[in-house]
C-alpha cells in the first residue's frame, strides 16, 4: 500500500466516527455467532459422549430371570447347599454327572498336562503318592464313577465342589434380560413378564414343570467371572479373558518392535538424512501411509506375516509346538509297525526281527529323520509319490503309487485324496508299507499356521508405524537446535549428541505418540479379522505363536450374534476395553506432564 | 591425523587465517579474511550486523559444518595444521576449540551433569576424577561459591548470568586451547556481564578468547586485539550483492585510539552501524 493510499484510508476512518460504532456492533455480533457456534460443537460433543455412556450402561447392566433346571433341594432333600460335605457333594456329582466326571477331574484337581492326561495314572493326576494304592498305578478311565468321586471330595475344595454342582448339575439358566432403563423405570412390568409369560414358555420348552425363577434386579454382566473366564457359547459363562490377554499380547509386540524401529528411523529422519530426492520421497511416503486405511494393512498382514513368512510368524523354525522327531521317537513308532525289535546302542541301530535288516531299519529312520524335520526349504506336506518313493528306496525296493479315486480301493486318504501303493518286491508287505507310509506321512504333514499373535501384533506395528514415526520426528524436532550446538560444541559425536541430549529430550513426547498410537492399534478391528484373529477360543495365548482373539474381535463377534445377551456382555466388554485405553491415554498424560522439559 | 600431535612450533599464534572465505551454497558470506589470533590473548570481533564476524567465529571450530550447504575456503591454521584439512576431525576440532554461545544453553540436566558433560564424551568416568574437574571448572568460571552444595540443582533454574558461566565452566572443563565466544553478553545484564567480563581476563592465562561483541566499550574493556568487518556490496543489473570483509586490524587501543581506517573511526564513533 502507498503512503498516499494509506494516508486517505487513515483519514476516512477516523472522520467516521458512526461508522466506527456501526462497525464495532458488527464486529461483535460475528464474535459473538462464532461462540455461539463453538459451544453449539462442545454440546454435541458431550451429547454424543452422553448417548454412548447411555447406551453401553443400559446393556451391560439389567434385570434378568435365573431358573434352575433341578432345584437344589430335590438334590439334598431340603438341606441347604451350603451345609453339604465334600463326600455329599461329590456324590452329588456322582449321581448326576456321571462319565463327564473325569471331565471335571481334568479341570480342577488334575496335576498334569491336559495332553497327558488321558494316559497318566492316578498317583500322577492327584499328584500324590499315596493315594489309595487300589487305584493308584490305575487310569482313571478304569476305575469306577465311586472311585473318582471320592478323589474329587478328597482333593477339590468345599467351594470349588459347590461351584461344580451349581453349574454342572443345578445348571442355572437365564431365561430373561432387560435392559438398565427398564429396571430403572418399568420394574414392575418386566417382573410381571419374566414370572409370566417368559416363565410359561421355558416350563412349555422343558420338561420342567415345577420351575421357578429367580430375578435379579440391577444385575451386572460386568463383574470378576466375566474377566477371568474364557469365551463360551452361553452368554452367562462367556468371558473376555482370552480376549483381554490377546490384546495385551498384541500391545506387547507392538510396543517392543513399533517403538525402537519408529525412533529409528525418525532419528535417521531428522539427524542424518540429507535433503535429497530419496529422502524427501521416503518423508511423502510416511505421511501419507498414516492415512491408508487399516484394512489395507491387514491385507499386507495377511500377504506378508501370515502367508509369506508362515515359518516364523508359526513358530516353526524355532520348532515351537513342533517335536523333531529323534532316533528313539522314530523307532518307537517304526518297530511296532515291523513287529520287529529294535535297539539303539551306543547309538547304532540294531535290528534283530524278521522283516528288516539293520541296514534297512537304518534307511528306514533316516528317511523318517528326514521328511519329519521342518526346514525352511522343506516345509509342510510333501507329495505323497516323493514320501513313498523315498520310503521305498530306504526299503530297497521301488513302489507303484496309484491315485484312486473310490475309498473302497483304497490303501490310505490324505485330505480327501486315496491311494493305493504296491510294493514291487520283498522285504515289506503292502500292509507294512501302508502303516509306514501312514506313521510318515503324519510326522510330515505339519503345515505351519501363521494366523499367530505375533503375526497380528507385526501387522498392527506396520499399521501404527508411520504414526509412530511421525510423531517421534515431531518430538525430535522440537528440542532445541541450542542444545545439540551445545553439545557439538563440546565436541560430542553426532550419536553422542543424540543419545545424550536429543532423545532424552524428545523422549516424554515420543512416548505420548507411542502410548496413544498402541491405544489405537488395540482399537483396531479389521487388520486383525484379516489376518485370521480366532472367533471363538477358549484357551490363553501363552506364546508369540498361539492362536489369538481380541477384545475388539470379540465385542464384535458378539454383537452380531442374534441372542440379546450376547448384546448385553458385548457391552461389559466394551466397558473393560474403554476402560483398558483410558488407562493408556491417563498413563500418557502422565508421562507428559511428569518428564516434559521447558526451556 | 590428531592435530594436538603437532609439534608445538615456537608461534606465539593460537590460530591463524589466511585469506578464508564462508560460502553457504552459491552465496559468499565473508571474503578474504586474513589474522593472527595470539595465545592467551583476548581477540574481539565488532562491526555492523550482517558483517559475518559470527561466521568467521563459528568457521574457526568448524561449528558451520552442522549448516547444510556451508563451505569455508582458504586456510585456517591451528598448530601449523589447517582445520579444514580433509584428515582433520571436527569433533577433535570443537573439542580442542571451545565455544560458548550467545544465548545461555545449558542442558536440561543438573549443574553436575551440565559440567561432567564433556569429560564424560571423553570417556571419563570415575566419580572422584569427575568431581575433581567439576569443582576446578565451576571454580574457574567463578560460579563455585554461588552453586556448591546445591550441584543437583537444574542448570536452567540459574539465572541468566549464571546461565552464561556454567556454560563457560562447561567449555572448560575439557580444557580446550580456545574458547569462542559469540556476542556472550548480549543476554545478560550490566552487573552478569561485567562478572564475565572479569572471568574472561581471568580464564586468559590459560586460554586463547575469541569474542564477537556488539558493545564497542566491550571490545574496548575486555580485548587485547580488535578485528572490525564490515559489509560490502556490489550492485549489478540491479541485483545487490553482500559480503563481509575484514576492514582492520591491530591491538585495541590502536583501534580505538588510531585507526588506520575512516570507516573503522566511524563506525567506533557510532555514525553507522
Amino acid at each position: 500500500m502507498s503512503p498516499e493510499k494509506k494516508k486517505m484510508k487513515n483519514s476516512s476512518i477516523m472522520s467516521d466516527e458512526q461508522q466506527f460504532y456501526k462497525h464495532l456492533q458488527a464486529r461483535h455480533r460475528r464474535g459473538r455467532i462464532g461462540t455461539a457456534f463453538n459451544m453449539l460443537s462442545i454440546a454435541v460433543a458431550i451429547f454424543a459422549l452422553i448417548a454412548l455412556f447411555y447406551n453401553v450402561a443400559n446393556e451391560a447392566f439389567g434385570t434378568v430371570g435365573i431358573v434352575n433346571t433341578i432345584e437344589p433341594e430335590t438334590l439334598t432333600n431340603g438341606r441347604p447347599l451350603d451345609d453339604l460335605s465334600n463326600d455329599e457333594l461329590s456324590t452329588i456329582l456322582a449321581d448326576n454327572v456321571g462319565n463327564r466326571l473325569r471331565v471335571l477331574i481334568r479341570d480342577t484337581i488334575s496335576q498334569v498336562a491336559v495332553d497327558e492326561f488321558t494316559s497318566a495314572t492316578v498317583a500322577d493326576i492327584v499328584g500324590d503318592a499315596n493315594v489309595d494304592p487300589v487305584i493308584a498305578d490305575q487310569l482313571l478311565k478304569d476305575i469306577t464313577v465311586e472311585q473318582q468321586a471320592s478323589l474329587l471330595a478328597n482333593y477339590a475344595s468345599t467351594d470349588t465342589l459347590r461351584d461344580l454342582v451349581l453349574t454342572e448339575v443345578v445348571e442355572q439358566q437365564l431365561i430373561a434380560s432387560f435392559s438398565l432403563s427398564d429396571t430403572i423405570f418399568n420394574f414392575d412390568a418386566i417382573k410381571a413378564e419374566i414370572e409370566g409369560t417368559i416363565l410359561d414358555d421355558y416350563k412349555a420348552k422343558s420338561d420342567n414343570p415345577d420351575a421357578t425363577v429367580e430375578i435379579i434386579r440391577f444385575y451386572s454382566w460386568l463383574s470378576s467371572d466375566f474377566i477371568s473366564s474364557p469365551m463360551s457359547s452361553t452368554p452367562a459363562l462367556a468371558g473376555i479373558r482370552t480376549a483381554l490377554i490377546g490384546s495385551i499380547g498384541l500391545m506387547v509386540i507392538v510396543i517392543l518392535v513399533a517403538l525402537p524401529v519408529g525412533v529409528g528411523a525418525a532419528i535417521y529422519l531428522e539427524e542424518y538424512a540429507s535433503d535429497s530426492f530419496i529422502n524427501r520421497l521416503i518423508e511423502t511416503n510416511v505421511r501419507n501411509l498414516a492415512g491408508v486405511p487399516s484394512i489395507i494393512y491387514g491385507m499386507l498382514g495377511l500377504a506378508i506375516f501370515v502367508r509369506a513368512l508362515a515359518p516364523f510368524s508359526s513358530g516353526l523354525i524355532f520348532h515351537y509346538n513342533f517335536d523333531v522327531p529323534t532316533v528313539d521317537t522314530v523307532i518307537s513308532r517304526i518297530a511296532p509297525l515291523l513287529d520287529d525289535e529294535i535297539v539303539v546302542t551306543n547309538g547304532e541301530i540294531i535290528n534283530n526281527g524278521d522283516t528288516l535288516d539293520t541296514q534297512a531299519t537304518q534307511r528306514v529312520v533316516d528317511t523318517f529323520l528326514y521328511f519329519g524335520t521342518p526346514t525352511l526349504s522343506m516345509m509342510g506336506n510333501s507329495p505323497i509319490t516323493d514320501l513313498a518313493n523315498s520310503l521305498a528306496n530306504a526299503l530297497n525296493t521301488s513302489v507303484d503309487v496309484v491315485q484312486v479315486g473310490n475309498s473302497e480301493d483304497a490303501d490310505i486318504e490324505i485330505k480327501g485324496n486315496f491311494y493305493t501303493f504296491d510294493v514291487v518286491d520283498a522285504p515289506v508287505t503292502d500292509d507294512i508299507f501302508d502303516a509306514l507310509m501312514t506313521s510318515l506321512i503324519r510326522i510330515n504333514s505339519f503345515s505351519p499356521n501363521g494366523r499367530t499373535l505375533l503375526a497380528a501384533g507385526l501387522t498392527l506395528v506396520l499399521l501404527i508405524l508411520p504414526i509412530i514415526i511421525i510423531n517421534a520426528q515431531e518430538a525430535i524436532r522440537a528440542v532445541p537446535y541450542a542444545i545439540r550446538e551445545a553439545s557439538y560444541g563440546l565436541g560430542a559425536t553426532r550419536w553422542q549428541t543424540i543419545w545424550n541430549q536429543v532423545l532424552p529430550a524428545a523422549l516424554p513426547g515420543i512416548m505420548t505418540g507411542t502410548i496413544l498410537s498402541v491405544s489405537r492399534a488395540v482399537g483396531e478391528t479389521a487388520p486383525l479379522i484379516v489376518v485370521g484373529a480366532s472367533t471363538f477360543l477358549v484357551t490363553d495365548p501363552n506364546s508369540p505363536f498361539s492362536q489369538f482373539t481380541a477384545m475388539p474381535i470379540q465385542i464384535y463377534q458378539w454383537t452380531s450374534r442374534p441372542q440379546g445377551q450376547f448384546a448385553d456382555i458385548a457391552a461389559a466388554a466394551i466397558i473393560v476395553l474403554l476402560t483398558l485405553m483410558l488407562s493408556l491415554n491417563a498413563v500418557a498424560i502422565l508421562l507428559r506432564n511428569r518428564y516434559s522439559i521447558r526451556y | 591425523m590428531a592435530i594436538q600431535e603437532k609439534v608445538q612450533s615456537d608461534t606465539q599464534l593460537a590460530l591463524e587465517l589466511k585469506n578464508v572465505s564462508v560460502f553457504y551454497g552459491s552465496f559468499r558470506a565473508v571474503a578474504d579474511v586474513s589474522l593472527p589470533i595470539e595465545k592467551n590473548k583476548i581477540t574481539a570481533f565488532i562491526g555492523p550486523s550482517g558483517c559475518g564476524k559470527s561466521t568467521v567465529l563459528r568457521s574457526l571450530n568448524r561449528m558451520n559444518d552442522l549448516v547444510v550447504g556451508a563451505r569455508v575456503e582458504g586456510q585456517i591454521n591451528y598448530n601449523d595444521k589447517n582445520l579444514y584439512d580433509s584428515d582433520v576431525d571436527p569433533v577433535e576440532v570443537r573439542r580442542r576449540i571451545g565455544m560458548v554461545f550467545q544465548k545461555p544453553n545449558p542442558f536440561p540436566k543438573s549443574i553436575y551433569d551440565n559440567v561432567a558433560y564433556g569429560p564424560r564424551l571423553l570417556g571419563i568416568k570415575k566419580k572422584d576424577v569427575l568431581d575433581d574437574i567439576v569443582e576446578s571448572s565451576l571454580r574457574g568460571a567463578a560460579l563455585w561459591n554461588e552453586v556448591n552444595g546445591d550441584l543437583n540443582k537444574s542448570g536452567l533454574a540459574l539465572s541468566g548470568g549464571q546461565q552464561q558461566r556454567l556454560c563457560i565452566a562447561r567449555t572448560i572443563a575439557v580444557e580446550p586451547d580456545v574458547i569462542l565466544m559469540d556476542e556472550p553478553c548480549s543476554a545478560l545484564d550490566p552487573i552478569a556481564t561485567q562478572r564475565v567480563e572479569e572471568l574472561m581476563r581471568e580464564l586468559q592465562d590459560q586460554y586463547t578468547i575469541v569474542i564477537v561483541t556488539h558493545n564497542m566499550q566491550q571490545a574496548q574493556r575486555a580485548s587485547d586485539y580488535t578485528a572490525f568487518y564490515n559489509i560490502r556490496k556490489t550492485i549489478d543489473d540491479g541485483i545487490e550483492t553482500r559480503w563481509g570483509e575484514l576492514v582492520e586490524f591491530n591491538e585495541t587501543k590502536e583501534v580505538f585510539h588510531n585507526p588506520a581506517q575512516q570507516e573503522t573511526a566511524d563506525y567506533i564513533a557510532g555514525r553507522f552501524g
